[in-house]
């Protein structure tokens, strides 16, 4: 992103003072991207819908009429979600501005969630929920020792405990 | 009659009462801390409700509600941090009066507010509902179908955000709701693998757009520090001058709160500000608010928990969710195989009056609660953001596996708690996002419902007036800003260039 500052110790919206790396972006080219990842999804969601098999009676309009009219106003509505920005690049116009704070542990907590799907099957509850509540733990900024070890083998017995035993869910 | 005290009858057994008081210590949990707030609780709670009788599951819920949206006023009132954004109003207030040493006074108006905002809503809940599904039982599928799309019309007018962005929302729920086996035909639509045919998983989608997010932006915010802790008397109270006082404002503010809560998509934070602003309007001192008006905590305090009411008079009756929280309860009633609408008070009659009782019977519980635990709840909001942050990963993990005992819907959560941290970021509503998953699914079969018995005639959704009525309403909702706008855009002031 050209746009991208790195700016230290700017003010979280609760007033405490920020620490970590922050990350201040200009959003009409984030707002362009997702608008133009918006349509591209709603055009092969437009291309699938018209594979949908036609009605078998005249009076049905059918299963895919549905999904094409939700497929026109999902594309026309994500043309107008680049509009806006097209609009704003060609006057010049002040940008909005997305402050993401600690962005590189927001990102690694992203990572951490589909590893945690992926472990949570192939080792186990018990075996995967200690240490990704612990990463959880210390990419929200925990650096105590013993907050660290205790408080992810608590909440992990403490969840599995409900799930397993209390509502007698059965955990890989 | 009978059904309404086969709802009361409800709370004779031992397991609805536990459930109540489970909801109500969670819902002022959930509540005091901010970030969380009454949806990402209904979202996280509703995995420990599978194996529940669907009566003491819907009081659990019902109740964390309730005392969610007076949760947030907690630290609303000690630390200037609202919990919920329908207790902004309260923290101008209540954080005054914190500052100048009454922050005993402030939150004892702001419990005692919110049970008559409670108590007052429930009882034109119980009076309205049953009238208003007795007319929707006359509806005809192209009228529901109509009607559902006003509401989620509504919702995108209303929403934060732009218009705009509210219509891709809705957009985007509706093509998400068509996902999996077409229910009238069984032909599979937009399902790349057998674990889509039963379409998208509503509780993973749920976690992981408010649940999930809101760790990644705990995440984003850091460890928090350490907050100072107000020292409160171990019980709460008022003078009985001081409430006599405030019974106008508090009766006013509770009857604009339900009467705001019913319309789709106002919710509890606009009942909330509107109430604010009309008691400043009408007060003999307006100078006092922000300043640690007593009045100003109880006019914003009925009305947001006078909404919660009011949000449930259309779900339950039409089946139409007041709010997203209220998609969610539709989320829930769907999961223990209940159908929100008129029906449900035919079919399931003892469903909606526990609902409404739990409302009578929670609403003293939550007082005696709330009036007694002021100190306990002055010490959760001390609690570590990242610990927090912790907690809600590891039961949406577990609670996303135990909705399906499968991966897939893991997966699906996962996917969806980073759109949803993406969406917010860029402020595109999630609110809408979820009506519309929900209501899709009704509001397409009604409308193919509605050709089939016309015989294929497009003039059934332009010859009743109602339909015309809600589809018409439909249009201005986008017609009217987009005229705005557009006048806006062209009263622009053009750069003339002389030669």
């Amino acid at each position: 992103m050209s746009d991208k500052a790195l700016k230290p110790e700017a003010h979280a919206p609760s007033g405490e003072p920020r620490n970590g790396i922050t990350l201040e972006v200009r959003t009409r080219l984030p707002d362009l991207v997702v608008a133009a990842a918006i349509l591209a999804a709603f055009v092969a969601y437009t291309i699938a819908a018209l594979r949908i098999p036609a009605p078998y009676t005249n009076d049905d309009v059918g299963p895919g009429a549905f999904p094409l009219m939700v497929a026109v106003f999902g594309v026309l509505g994500s043309l107008g979600l680049a509009v806006g920005p097209l609009l704003g690049m060609i006057r010049g116009t002040p940008q909005d501005t997305v402050i993401i704070n600690r962005y590189p542990q927001v990102f690694a907590a992203a990572l951490l969630l589909m590893l945690g799907a992926v472990l949570f099957d192939r080792i186990g509850a018990v075996a995967s929920l200690v240490p990704l509540g612990l990463a959880m733990l210390w990419l929200g900024g925990e650096r105590r020792v013993m907050q660290l070890i205790i408080v992810p083998v608590a909440l992990a017995a403490g969840v599995y405990a409900a799930f397993a035993y209390g509502l007698d869910v059965p955990l890989p | 009659m009978d059904a309404v005290i086969a709802g009361f009858g409800s709370f004779g057994t031992l397991g609805i009462w536990i459930a109540l008081v489970i909801g109500l210590i969670i819902g002022y949990f959930i509540g005091a801390v901010p970030g969380l707030g009454p949806s990402l609780g209904i979202a996280l709670l509703i995995p420990f409700t599978y194996g529940m009788d669907p009566r003491s599951a819907l009081v659990m819920l019902i109740a964390l509600y309730m005392a969610a949206e007076y949760g947030g006023a907690i630290t609303a009132i000690l630390l200037n941090s609202p919990g919920t954004a329908a207790a902004v109003p309260t923290s101008w207030d209540g954080y005054a009066l914190t500052r100048k040493g009454k922050a005993e006074l402030a939150l004892a108006v702001s419990i005692i507010s919110s049970f008559a905002g409670v108590l007052t809503s429930a009882l034109l809940l119980m009076l309205t509902a049953v009238p208003l599904s007795e007319v929707a039982l006359k509806f005809g599928p192209a009228q529901y179908a109509a009607l559902a799309l006003a509401g989620l019309c509504l919702v995108a007018l209303i929403s934060e955000g732009s218009m705009v962005k509210g219509l891709v929302a809705i957009t985007l729920g509706l093509a998400l709701a068509t996902v999996g086996m077409d229910v009238q035909t069984g032909v599979p639509r937009f399902s790349p693998s057998p674990d889509f045919f039963e379409g998208l998983p509503l509780v993973p989608v749920l976690l992981g757009l408010y649940a999930l997010s809101e760790v990644l932006f705990m995440i984003s915010e850091g460890p928090s520090g350490k907050k100072p802790t107000e020292h409160l008397a171990r019980m709460l109270t008022l003078p009985l001058s001081t409430l006599r006082r405030l019974s106008a404002p508090i009766l006013r503010s509770s009857l604009i709160g339900y009467a705001l809560g019913v319309i789709p998509g106002a919710g509890t934070v606009i009942a909330s500000f509107a109430s604010y602003g009309i008691a400043k309007r009408i007060s003999k001192t307006p100078e006092d608010f922000g300043n640690g008006s007593l009045e100003g905590i109880a006019s914003s305090e009925a009305a947001n928990n006078a909404a919660v009411s009011g949000s449930l008079a259309p779900l339950l009756a039409l089946g139409i969710p007041g709010s997203g929280t209220g998609a969610i309860l539709i989320g829930a009633l769907m999961i223990h195989g209940l159908q929100p609408g008129p029906l449900l008070f035919t079919r399931n009659p003892e469903i909606p009056y526990t609902i409404m009782a739990s409302l009578f019977v929670g609403a003293p519980l939550m007082l005696l609660v709330g009036l007694g635990g002021g100190g306990l709840w002055a010490r959760v909001t001390a609690l570590p953001r990242q610990v927090i942050a912790t907690a809600v990963f590891l039961v949406c993990i577990v609670g996303a596996y135990a909705s399906e005992n499968a991966m897939f819907p893991v997966y699906v959560m996962c996917a969806f708690g980073v759109i949803g941290y993406i969406f917010r970021l860029l402020q595109i509503p999630l609110a809408p996002v979820v009506l519309s998953l929900i209501l899709g699914e009704m509001l397409e079969v009604n409308f193919r419902r509605a050709f089939v018995q016309a015989r294929g005639d497009m003039s059934v959704y332009l010859t009743d007036p109602l339909t015309m009525i809600l589809l018409v309403g439909c249009v201005l909702c986008f017609a009217g800003p987009a005229w705005s706008w557009l006048r806006s855009a062209s009263a622009r002031p053009r750069v003339r260039h002389d030669p």
